[in-house]
């Protein structure tokens, strides 16, 4: 016979297998998270890495036909530039020499993971041309480099982020639902009060209570905690109902019989019953966290240069002006909008799926 | 004779809301001045229809709700106002099975940890190989295999996991069990098979029962004593045998007339 934690959580992954958007989306936000853990390797160059001639310099055009009308293993041409009658730089390919994209090439040096010092990336070319996939900044810095090292801070916000929120969110659901009474009015009132607040008013807020000038990891933390400090009501409200209904379950009842301590039950018999719940929402709420952050960096009250993240490079993309000319500063702004919708879509297939409700009402 | 578990007056009532605006609200009188007593080593039955308060009444007998008013001793000790601590130390003396098969076994836990959790609370240092032991022994009493430790409740039968349920209320040894309907809700072959398992374990280990149930057709077989009650209040007591032959209550009366038969002795 199969256990039954096992058997139900199978036929919930058969059931978001057949959810084909949902699976889409997993696979989708897999590599952008591998993507960020390996962004040393991936990134053709590192993040502070700049070139200043190369200002706003467009998406290298990748050639496979050669100037002979051969067919040719993938290459760049070298680019130069000339200021034109408006003092603007125009690129144009110098087409004397290609230069093969070659894969793991050396380049700049870092250091994997915090330990492993070497020099190896994905692809690149000869350092004589610059490569840029996704054009360059006002700084002639590599967008797609910045970009895949910004999914760095943008995805694993969203992650820490919820992780915290949901800890604190199902444990006063928790505490609130099973004691109810005064508990129960006093946490629910105080995260109504965070809730009725315009979040992004309570962000702003938030952030003016912290010092301007701080290490990047700081502002990291505090993004998050500004985040989860925004995130955990809702859970809390959540969960509280569900514990609601579970503490008056004959099984609650026993497990006083058996003489277990009030934290006792909330923790092994009411909060392990909210998981499914639980998840779904984080999946749910994920896209916020990532929304938050962007909207702090992008007011340049985030991730600050030369640090990246998805936010900070799009703050790039505030004036209209720069839009129209250098149309890739956008690019950051798709990525942010591919994980949300990615985060929506697998969030549904997982509410499909593994249905709270339904278990709930089951039995 | 002792009196193991004595109830005075006792009283439950659940608020009910009437209105959103209106700041007035009604009760229901689940349990409204209760007294009985039961005997050590007897069984005591309480009888009502569905909704009378039985369960209520159960529940507030063992401190699992909070009574409104009224007193309990156990063993002539009050413990009515012990704090929720100093209750856990009486508990071991008391235990409760529900009604509901489905519903009172956790079921994300295994049968082990279900009957093993009131052993650990109760004696915190015990060795695990006394835990297992004693588990094992506690499934074997209520007749069940030690193979099914492993197991989630869900793979069971409403009568298998009553079983567990009794198993899980007698693995620490207590004196007296209050037993919530445990078979209204089983098949009439399964519900005699049961009965017959808490007779045997009654007279092996000394225990005293309070048997609930909504018709007195179980209640012959096992209870020393009936109280009835309807709408959260005794209406009659005695004698089971004094009750059967000449009920004076009208109520009682009527519950007696719609008895269905079942035997105890065909199955077991
Ligand atoms: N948590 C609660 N809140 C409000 N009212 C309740 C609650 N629990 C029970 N009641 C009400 O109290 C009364 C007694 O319920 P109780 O469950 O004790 O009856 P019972 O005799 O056990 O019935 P049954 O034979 O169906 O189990 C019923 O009217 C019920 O609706
Ligand atoms: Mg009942």
């Amino acid at each position: 016979m199969m256990k039954k934690s096992n058997s139900s959580f199978k036929r919930g992954i058969r059931k978001l297998k057949q959810h084909k958007l949902a699976v889409f989306s997993f696979w989708t936000l897999l590599i952008l998270y591998l993507s960020a853990l390996f962004a040393p390797i991936i990134a053709p160059y590192h993040y502070e890495t700049e070139k200043r001639a190369f200002s706003y310099a467009p998406p290298s055009k990748v050639h496979f036909i050669d100037s002979k009308g051969k067919f040719s293993r993938p290459f760049i041409y070298r680019r130069n530039y000339q200021f034109n009658e408006f003092y603007k730089k125009v690129y144009q390919e110098d087409k004397t020499k290609k230069y093969p994209i070659k894969l793991f090439v050396k380049g700049d040096s870092y250091k994997f993971l915090g330990v492993l010092k070497t020099d190896i990336h994905l692809f690149g070319v000869d350092d004589a041309a610059y490569f840029n996939l996704l054009g360059t900044d006002s700084r002639g810095r590599d967008l797609f480099s910045r970009i895949v090292y910004g999914g760095q801070v943008s995805l694993s916000i969203g992650l820490v982020g919820v992780f915290i929120a949901l800890i604190i969110g199902v444990l006063v659901g928790g505490l609130s639902g099973y004691f109810g009474g005064k508990t129960d009015t006093l946490l629910m009132r105080l995260a109504e009060i965070i809730m009725v607040i315009p979040s992004f008013y309570l962000m702003l807020s938030l952030r003016s209570v912290f010092s301007y000038s701080l290490s990047s990891l700081q502002i990291y933390f505090i993004v998050v905690f500004i985040m989860s400090f925004i995130g955990w009501p809702g859970i809390a409200r959540v969960v509280r109902g569900m514990a609601i209904s579970i503490r008056q379950r004959e099984f609650v009842l026993a497990s006083r019989a058996l003489g277990g301590s009030h934290l006792g039950i909330i923790r092994k018999h009411i909060i392990p019953h909210t998981f499914s719940y639980v998840i779904v929402a984080a999946s749910i709420s994920i896209p916020g966290y990532i929304l938050g952050e962007s909207a702090l960096s992008l007011l340049g009250l985030g991730i600050q240069d030369p640090y990246t993240s998805w936010g900070n490079l799009l703050s790039e993309a505030m004036a209209v002006s720069q839009i129209q000319l250098h149309p890739w500063v956008l690019i950051p702004g798709i990525f942010i909008f591919i994980t949300v919708m990615a985060f929506n879509l697998l969030g549904d297939g997982l509410r499909d799926a593994f249905d709270p409700h339904a278990e709930f009402i089951k039995k | 004779m002792e009196k193991i578990l004595e109830v005075k007056n006792l009283k439950k009532y659940y608020p009910v809301q009437k209105g959103i605006f209106s700041k007035t609200s009604d009760s229901v009188k689940a349990v409204d001045g209760v007294s009985f007593s039961v005997q050590s080593g007897k069984t005591l039955g309480l009888v009502g229809e569905s909704g009378c308060g039985k369960s209520t009444l159960a529940r507030a007998v063992l401190r699992l709700i909070e009574p409104d008013l009224g007193f309990i001793f156990f063993k002539n000790k009050d413990i009515t106002k012990l704090s929720y601590k100093e209750m856990k130390n009486i508990r071991r003396n008391f235990q409760i099975i529900f009604q509901d098969p489905f519903g009172s076994l956790d079921p994300r836990f295994t049968v082990f940890a279900i009957i093993s959790e009131g052993l650990i609370n109760f004696s915190a240092n015990t060795k695990k190989e006394v835990i297992y032991e004693k588990t094992v022994k506690a499934v074997e009493d209520v007749g069940l295999s030690k193979d099914i430790l492993n197991r989630y409740p869900h793979e069971f039968s409403g009568g298998q996991r009553q079983r567990i349920s009794i198993a899980r209320a007698l693995v620490f040894s207590p004196k007296l069990l209050i037993l919530d309907e445990p078979v209204s809700s089983l098949d009439v072959s399964i519900q005699a098979q049961i009965i017959n398992l808490l007779i045997n374990l009654q007279k092996e280990k000394g225990l005293s029962y309070v048997f609930i149930a909504h018709d007195l057709s179980v209640v012959r077989h096992i209870c020393d004593q009936v109280c009835v009650m309807k709408s959260g209040k005794i209406v009659e007591r005695g004698e089971t045998s004094q009750i059967f032959a000449n009920p004076t209550n009208s109520y009682t009366q009527r519950l007696l007339n719609s008895i269905p038969q079942i035997n105890l002795h065909s199955t077991s």
